[in-house]
């Protein structure tokens, strides 16, 4: 049984976003959430000098690399090599997964367990390690509660916040055979998965972990997390391999410095997680544990698309989750309304440009334009515009409603022409002050607005032009 | 499965860069200066205080030492008060020794070299460097820090020479000058013990890696 | 900034500087005693106001909904409309913003209309900042909301486009004399009308205006005031649907652009009261 779905969903946000708002538990749970993320990252940013030199060197390190992609990569490359490791290119997720399951297979792997890795996403890797009969266990915990719910993570950095403490519970019960055992306290939730999985990190095969950044002059992978779970799965099992996607990479480690001071901040609120972790290689001779093979795959999944174009500074995403976490659409629908891997406004962006404009036409148009997201984004992606561009390119490829295209075009030809354009505004005066409760006004054309609110009325003695038309003439003619 | 890895790599590896090439393609390209880091550039003085009070927020917690001779007493202190057994996974007695031949590990401590493999509440390491801008320490896989050691024991016990102690994350990457051919296996910046707030955004520490985290200061004498 | 001379820049600020209203779409539908306002406002503070009489909308429907060609249409019929005035000041931060940071993108591939647009750019002002930052006006203060609590809401694009969420509360309360100045809990979040956002996904815009209407209640605010008509309309339309009394009027807010506090220009009913509600009951 795959662990998620495989199916891109991101044609369903309008229904999903609905249904989520009436689900209760899911709004106690984003209920909760909100704030404290936005909160912790405001303290953090006021707790430096100065966040803004921290974010310009943040961004000079990926505006270079991004414009020199090629060679980082490729000096990426040789440097794993010469540290015993090995490099593989997929340019599609199955590509990606096909890798894999051949390094997996090779070693007859029969276990494996996962770090989180946003890419496997990407690639529903666990869905096809499941098919080829390889058990896999997720291992940062809220991978690990949304793979007993059978459901993709809502969240790139904290993947189950849309789940309640009882449903969490629940899942465990109906899991670990608890016996009467009680999970009633958080904590209690935490160690029953500790010691679930604690067996799972020693059994394992093979590890699979992401990589927050890829060093090209060290050849190394750097993996932040909090709960150790991914230098577990990293060190214990024979095997190492880890996903990445292109624009993981960056110069060296001073570079890395500068990213790193920028990503925990604006993710957690946290200065630093409690674990930075850098992976060179396979283990070296006189070492006492850690794999005896280190695989890196690296995926482009049409992000070679996006250089040289409009959404190029898509690349310099980091991952952090702060537009999610300060987005109002997502605090209020949630990540799984948005339909596949990366939710929100950074996810609005990539899913059209990741998997097909056509059937995540939604995505582009949920938002508000609030500039929220670009405003916390540590390397200062021009979310907004993106999202324009990608309604620009709906709008060239009809992919917009007909009635809808037609009503903008007459209304932009209107505002070049202003007799007619005021003429209309009075029309639209007179039809919404004699609207009655059944008129299609709010029964059609408005009628979402009123499902909700009312319209305030305009002013009975007209418009703002008409009325000071009125004056000045008035004037003028007590002057003459 | 029968694909040839090999040469299914050098065709996805083509498509990709084919993508990727920039228009001056032989150029080695110049990492831009950066701009002066307005964050403080500590002075040598402060870096204890500094490592101290970055590392106390993390919900670690620490002693002091003069000498290394009182390492064993101290361990045992700290695994009568947290841990629930006396097994202590450590490669650094040798380093101890070194340093103290007389040095004497009480009972009931029990000690295991070599790697962790679960079975051992107490891990003790000997930390490579400090960072006083985060108040983390950094571990480099060794056969006298075996990466396990930091992380599956309940209680990670880390020695650390205030000598050590850098500035800041760039400082301390200098010290450790890596070049590739010659990495270690894995470098563990560590910050704190383990934790997670995957469940309704609580702090709950002791996920996966050790629940606590303890730092032997080693001061020099005044 | 101003690309006017320096002699007749400072000349400006001497004498009466010659000021072009552009009202919005909105505000000239919806909200003609802001326009007024907003004169009576900019002529305290020594402007000479003119209102284009060939103004209509700055384009922003079109812009944000992928009709960027047409968007480039109405900015140069803007364009063209406003050029030629000393500053054009705007009662609304969106349509300011449509002015000064979109326009000049729109013609990124056009240096003749590059130079324009940039040129009406620097001169184009929302009204607070007008005032304030402009003009340095002294604002003529006035007691009719003594005793009142008076909470100002930031559009969005006031406050993260123009950086400008000082200046409205700075006139707030040199003006309004004897009211207090309350803050919503969150000051950040959007109102959730964003244009046909507010119709593209209605309900999860109505969440969020509802959301906002809890933030108000618990402010204990009775007058609310913002300098966008859009999010007015949005903020008025859910306060007037939760607080309708049996006779379809709704008492609990005075909701207005806040111009029209500025000047104390009163006359028109809330925008809260004076709703659809209370002429449509069959």
């Amino acid at each position: 049984m795959p662990s998620t779905a495989p199916h891109n969903q991101a044609a369903f946000f309008r229904a999903k976003s609905s249904d989520a708002l009436l689900d209760d538990s899911l709004q106690a749970a984003l209920n909760h959430a909100k704030g404290g993320f936005i909160k912790k990252r405001a303290e953090a940013i006021a707790d430096v000098d100065s966040f803004e030199s921290y974010k310009q060197q943040a961004q000079l390190v990926k505006n270079h690399t991004i414009n020199n992609l090629d060679y980082y990569l490729h000096l990426f490359e040789q440097n794993v090599e010469k540290n015993g490791g090995q490099v593989h290119w997929a340019s599609t997720p199955e590509q990606l997964n096909n890798i894999i399951l051949h390094i997996c297979e090779r070693r007859d792997a029969k276990t494996v367990t996962k770090g989180k890795s946003m890419v496997s996403e990407e690639a529903y890797l666990n869905a096809s390690l499941e098919a080829a009969g390889i058990n896999v266990t997720e291992t940062d915990l809220g991978e690990y509660i949304i793979q007993l719910a059978k459901e993709p993570p809502s969240h790139i950095i904290a993947p189950a916040i849309h789940k309640t403490r009882q449903q969490v519970e629940a899942l465990f019960k109906e899991a670990h055979d608890l016996g009467d055992r009680q999970l009633d306290r958080i904590a209690e939730l935490v160690d029953e998965a500790r010691s679930q999985l604690r067996q799972k990190f020693l059994d394992a095969d093979v590890g699979i972990t992401g990589a927050n950044m890829l060093i090209a002059d060290t050849g190394s992978a750097m993996i932040v997390t909090n709960e150790g779970n991914g230098d577990l799965t990293a060190t214990l099992p024979k095997v190492h391999i880890i996903t990445a996607s292109i624009e993981k990479v960056v110069p060296d480690l001073e570079s890395a410095s500068a990213i790193l001071r920028v990503l925990a901040r604006s993710a957690t609120g946290q200065a630093i997680t409690s674990y930075t972790s850098l992976f060179s290689g396979p283990r070296n001779v006189d070492d006492l544990d850690g794999p005896d093979e280190f695989h890196v795959v690296i995926l482009d999944n049409q992000r070679s698309q996006m250089l040289n174009g409009p959404y190029e500074d898509m690349l310099k995403c980091i991952r952090c989750g702060a537009c999610l976490n300060h987005c109002p659409v997502y605090s209020t629908v949630g990540g799984h309304a948005y339909g596949w891997v990366y939710p929100g406004p950074m996810g609005a962006v990539l899913t059209p440009l990741m998997t097909s404009l056509k059937q995540s036409k939604d995505l582009p148009n949920a938002s508000t334009f609030c500039g929220r997201c670009e405003e916390v984004c540590p390397m200062g992606i021009p979310i907004p515009e993106m999202l324009r561009q990608l309604r620009n390119q709906e709008h060239k490829e009809h992919l917009t409603p007909l009635i809808s295209r037609l009503s903008l075009a007459a209304y932009m030809w209107l505002t070049r022409h202003h007799r007619l354009f005021h003429w209309a505004t009075k029309l639209t005066h007179w039809a919404i002050r004699n609207a009655t409760s059944n008129s299609i006004i709010k029964t059609r054309l408005l009628k979402h607005w009123f499902e909700a609110r009312e319209l305030p009325l305009d002013d009975e003695k007209g418009t703002f032009l008409t009325q000071y038309d009125k004056i000045i003439k008035s004037t003028v003619k007590g002057q003459q | 499965m029968s694909i040839n890895l090999k040469r299914f790599n050098r065709i996805n590896r083509k498509k990709i860069f084919n993508k990727l090439e920039r228009v001056d393609k032989g150029a080695v390209p110049a990492i831009p200066k950066r701009p002066p880091l307005l964050h403080p550039q500590y002075d040598i003085e402060s870096l204890t205080d500094i490592f101290l009070s970055k590392f106390s927020a993390s919900a670690a917690s620490f002693q002091s030492i003069d000498s290394l001779t009182l390492v064993p007493e101290l361990v045992l202190q700290y695994a009568e008060q947290h841990a629930s057994d006396m097994n202590v996974v450590t490669n650094i007695s040798e380093v101890l020794q070194k340093n103290e031949p007389s040095l004497l590990w009480p009972e009931p401590l029990t000690l295991h070299h070599g790697p962790a493999n679960g079975e051992q509440s107490i891990g003790l390491s000997y930390a490579d460097v400090g960072i006083a801008e985060t108040g983390s320490i950094v571990l480099i896989s060794s056969k006298k820090n075996p990466t396990s050691v930091n992380f599956l024991p309940d209680h990670h016990i880390v020695i650390l020479n205030e000598l050590d102690i850098v500035p800041n994350i760039e400082m301390m990457w200098k010290k450790l000058s890596l070049v590739a051919g010659s990495m270690p296996r894995a470098i563990n910046i560590i910050t704190g013990p383990s934790r997670t707030a995957d469940i309704e955004q609580t702090i709950q520490l002791g996920a996966h890696g050790p629940r606590s985290l303890h730092i032997l200061l080693l001061m020099e004498p005044a | 900034m101003d690309e006017v001379a320096p002699n007749a820049s400072q000349d400006l600020e001497r004498t009466s500087p010659h000021v072009a209203l552009f009202v919005t779409c909105l505000v000239n539908q919806f909200r003609p005693s802001a326009a007024f306002a907003s004169i009576k406002l900019l002529e305290q503070a020594g402007c000479k106001v003119s209102v284009p009489k060939a103004q209509t909308c700055c384009g922003q429907p079109g812009y944000n909904n992928g009709l960027e060609k047409e968007a480039i249409k109405t900015a140069k019929s803007v364009i063209k409309l406003l050029e030629d005035h000393d500053y054009v000041v705007v009662p609304s931060g969106s349509c300011t913003g449509m002015i000064t940071k979109h326009y000049p993108k729109l013609f990124s591939d056009d240096k003749v209309w590059h130079k324009k647009a940039t040129k009406l750019a620097n001169k184009t002002w929302e009204l607070c900042q007008f005032l304030v930052e402009k003009r340095k006006a002294e604002i003529i203060p006035h007691i009719a909301l003594s005793g009142q609590k008076v909470t100002y809401h930031d559009s969005c694009s006031c406050k993260r486009e123009l950086k400008n969420t000082e200046a409205p509360r700075q006139l707030i309360q040199k003006s309004c004399k004897g009211a207090s100045l309350v803050e919503l809990k969150d000051t950040e979040t959007c109102c959730g009308f964003g244009g046909t956002f507010s119709t593209k996904f209605s309900d999860i815009s109505a969440r969020l205006v509802s959301d906002k209407a809890s933030d108000i209640k618990d402010s204990h605010a009775n007058v609310i005031v913002s300098a966008d008509l859009g999010c007015l309309i949005n903020i008025a339309g859910i306060t007037a649907r939760q607080h309708i009394d049996s006779l379809g009027y709704t008492h609990a807010y005075e909701v207005r652009h806040i111009a029209e506090i500025l000047a104390d220009n009163r006359d028109a009913p809330s925008m809260s009261y004076n709703t659809t509600s209370i002429i449509t009951t069959d």
